[in-house]
C-alpha cells in the first residue's frame, strides 16, 4: 500500500480546512490521527475518500491519482472508511449492510458466495447472532463494528476509521481495539482519528497532528507527545481541562 | 440450501394466487351485471400500477418526486398524437409513448437527481406543471382543453372486457418485474441509497446511476399505463396530470404503505374503489380520504396495509432471512 498526499487543499467557502497538506504513507502503517476540534481530521478521511473534492493538491494511491474520483470508485481502488457517526443502514438487517458493499464492488461473485463471507465477518466480529437483526436496533458499539465488518468484506489494504472509540462501552472499545491489532497484524494499513488519547497512543505506530488545516507534527507518538507545539495546540487543552 | 428456498411454501404465493384467480373470474359476473364497476376496476388497476411504481421510486429508492403523472401523460399523449397525426396502430405507439417517457424520465434524473430531496420534489413540480402548460398551450398538435381524441385499443368490439384483462395483465407484468428488481441487488442499492447516499457512495454504491436507473424504470412503467389509459378512455386532457391526481397517487400509495409494492397497490385499488362507493357523498368523500391520509401519516408511517401483509405473511427482509437461517440449521 502506497499513499501520497500532495500539497492537499480544501476549502469551505472562507475556511481553510486543509492548507497545503503532504503525507506519505506506506506498507500497513498503523497511523493516528489526531488535532482540536476543526483541525481538520475528518475533512483530510473525506477527502481521501471521495467524499469532497479537493481544491488543489494530488491524493496518489498505489500509483493511481484519486483524487477526483467519487467516493464509489476511491473504494474500488482498495480504500475503506467509516464514519464519525456510525452510519450503517439502520432500516437494513446486518447481513443486507454487509451485502451492499460486496455486490456493489464485485458483483459477479455471486450473493449465495457473499452470504457465506459475510458470515465469516460476523463470525470473526462476533456477531453472527444478530445477522438478522436491523442495524438500528444495535448499540452504538455494535454499528461500529457493523462498519468495521463492512469493509472487511471488500477486503482493502487501507482502513480510515474515524473516531472508531467514540460513544463506545469500555469492553467493547477492547473488543474494537483488539479487532484492530489482529487486522493490522494480518497486514491492513490504518489511519485512524480518535479522541480517545490512551488508545491512540498504544495503537499508533506513528502519530499525525493536524491544527487549522496543517500539519504540526509527524513521527514516533512518544516524540510526539512531548511536542511543544502539540501540548500547546490539542494536549494542553485536555491539561488545562484536567 | 438453495433448492429447500427455492421450492419453499410461501402463503403469500397462494394467496396471490387466489387472488388472481378471483381477478380473472370476477369480470364475467360483472359484465353481466354491472358494466360500469368493470369500468371502476380498469382505472382502479391504472392507478395501483401508478402507485406500486410511485413507491419502488420513493419508497424503495428515496426519491420523492411529483412528476410521475407527468411521465403517465407523456406515454398517452405520444400516442394519442402518433396516432392522430401519423396514422400510427395502438401497439406501436404504446410501445414509443413507453420509450419517450423513459426517455423523459432518464432527462429529468440525469438533471436533477443530483439534487437532494426538497430540490427534486419542487424540480418535478415544476416539470409537472411546465408540460401540463405546454400541453394546453399547443392544441393544434395537443388539442389543448379540447382533448384529443385517441383510436381505441380495441375498435372491434364495446365490450370492456378486453380492457380489463389487458390492465390486469399489465398490471401483473408491472408487479412481476417491479418484485423482482427490488429483491435484486439493484433493490439492495436502493434501500441503501434511501437510508443514506453518502454512505452508500462509500460503500461502492453508484448512487447517481442507480436513481436515474430508477427514475426511467418508474417512468417507463408511468408511461405504458398511460398509453393503455389513452387507448381506453379514448380522450385526453391536460387535466389527467394535474398536481392533485398526482396527490391521489401518493396518497394511494402512503395509505398502502409506500414501503411494500404490494401494499401500494392495493391501495390504489382499495382508494379508487372506496372513492366511487362513497361518491353519493359529493365533496365529503374526498375529505374522508385527506382524513384517512392524516392518520395513516400521523399514526402508521409505513401505511395500514403493509403491516398488516408483515403480521400475516412475516413479509419483509427479516423474516426472509430468518427463514433461510431456519433452513441452514442455524
Amino acid at each position: 500500500m502506497e499513499l501520497e498526499i500532495r500539497d492537499l487543499v480544501k476549502h469551505f467557502g472562507g475556511i481553510q480546512a486543509l492548507n497545503g497538506i503532504s503525507l506519505r504513507f506506506s506498507g500497513n502503517e498503523l497511523v493516528g490521527l489526531i488535532g482540536p476540534n476543526g483541525s481538520g481530521k475528518t475533512t483530510l478521511v473525506n477527502t481521501i475518500g471521495g467524499i469532497y473534492e479537493p481544491d488543489g493538491g494530488k491524493i496518489v494511491f498505489n500509483g493511481k491519482n484519486i483524487g477526483h474520483l467519487k467516493a464509489n470508485k476511491v473504494v474500488r481502488h482498495g480504500i475503506g472508511r467509516t464514519f464519525q457517526v456510525t452510519r450503517a443502514f439502520r432500516r437494513m438487517t446486518v447481513m443486507e449492510n454487509l451485502l451492499v458493499p460486496a455486490l456493489a464492488l464485485y458483483p459477479q461473485k455471486g450473493r449465495k458466495a457473499w452470504e457465506e463471507r459475510g458470515r465469516e465477518v460476523l463470525d470473526f466480529l462476533t456477531m453472527d447472532h444478530l445477522r438478522n437483526d436491523y442495524a438500528r436496533s444495535l448499540s452504538g458499539g455494535q454499528q461500529k463494528l457493523l462498519e468495521l465488518g463492512q469493509l472487511l468484506m471488500t477486503d482493502p489494504d487501507l482502513l480510515l476509521l474515524d473516531e472508531p472509540f467514540a460513544g463506545v462501552h469500555p469492553k467493547l472499545m477492547e473488543t474494537i481495539f483488539e479487532y484492530i491489532t489482529t487486522l493490522h497484524a494480518q497486514g491492513k494499513a490504518f489511519i485512524i482519528i480518535s479522541h480517545d488519547m490512551t488508545s491512540i497512543f498504544t495503537l499508533s505506530q506513528r502519530l499525525i497532528v493536524l491544527n487549522y488545516g496543517e500539519i504540526i507534527a509527524d513521527g514516533d507518538p512518544e516524540v510526539v507527545k512531548h511536542d511543544e507545539g502539540v501540548i500547546e495546540a490539542y494536549l494542553g487543552e485536555e491539561a488545562e481541562d484536567a | 440450501m438453495t433448492t429447500n428456498r427455492r421450492f419453499r411454501f410461501r402463503p403469500q404465493w397462494v394467496v396471490a394466487l387466489v387472488a388472481l384467480v378471483i381477478a380473472i373470474l370476477i369480470p364475467l359476473y360483472l359484465e353481466a351485471h354491472s358494466p360500469y364497476w368493470l369500468h371502476v376496476l380498469i382505472v382502479a388497476y391504472f392507478y395501483a400500477i401508478l402507485a406500486s411504481s410511485w413507491s419502488l421510486l420513493a419508497g424503495y429508492a428515496g426519491q420523492f418526486s411529483f412528476g410521475h403523472m407527468a411521465f403517465m401523460a407523456i406515454g398517452a399523449y405520444t400516442t394519442g398524437i402518433l396516432g392522430r397525426s401519423l396514422n400510427l396502430p395502438p401497439l406501436p405507439g404504446m410501445l414509443l409513448g413507453t420509450l419517450v417517457a423513459g426517455l423523459a424520465g432518464w432527462a429529468i434524473g440525469a438533471l436533477c437527481l443530483r439534487f437532494k430531496a426538497s430540490y427534486l420534489a419542487l424540480f418535478t413540480i415544476a416539470f409537472s406543471e411546465i408540460l401540463r402548460t405546454l400541453i394546453r398551450g399547443e392544441p393544434q398538435i395537443t388539442r389543448g382543453d379540447h382533448g384529443l381524441r385517441v383510436v381505441p385499443l380495441f375498435s372491434e368490439t364495446i365490450s370492456k372486457l378486453p380492457y380489463y384483462y389487458t390492465m390486469l395483465a399489465v398490471l401483473v407484468a408491472c408487479m412481476v418485474f417491479m418484485y423482482w428488481l427490488a429483491h435484486s441487488r439493484v433493490g439492495l442499492f436502493l434501500r441503501a441509497l434511501r437510508e443514506d447516499e453518502e454512505a452508500a457512495a462509500a460503500r461502492g454504491v453508484d448512487v447517481v446511476r442507480y436513481k436515474v436507473l430508477t427514475f426511467v424504470i418508474t417512468s417507463m412503467i408511468a408511461g405504458l399505463a398511460g398509453t393503455f389509459f389513452a387507448h381506453y378512455t379514448e380522450v385526453l386532457t391536460p387535466n389527467i396530470m394535474v398536481l392533485p391526481q398526482m396527490g391521489l397517487v401518493i396518497a394511494m400509495a402512503i395509505v398502502g404503505g409506500v414501503e411494500s409494492l404490494v401494499a401500494a397497490a392495493l391501495g390504489g385499488m382499495i382508494l379508487q374503489i372506496g372513492l366511487e362507493l362513497l361518491r353519493e357523498f359529493g365533496a365529503w368523500r374526498l375529505v374522508i380520504f385527506g382524513a384517512l391520509l392524516v392518520v395513516t401519516l400521523r399514526f402508521a408511517r409505513n401505511g395500514l396495509l403493509a403491516p398488516l401483509f408483515q403480521r400475516l405473511f412475516g413479509l419483509g427482509p427479516r423474516a426472509e432471512l430468518r427463514e433461510e437461517a431456519a433452513t441452514d440449521g442455524a
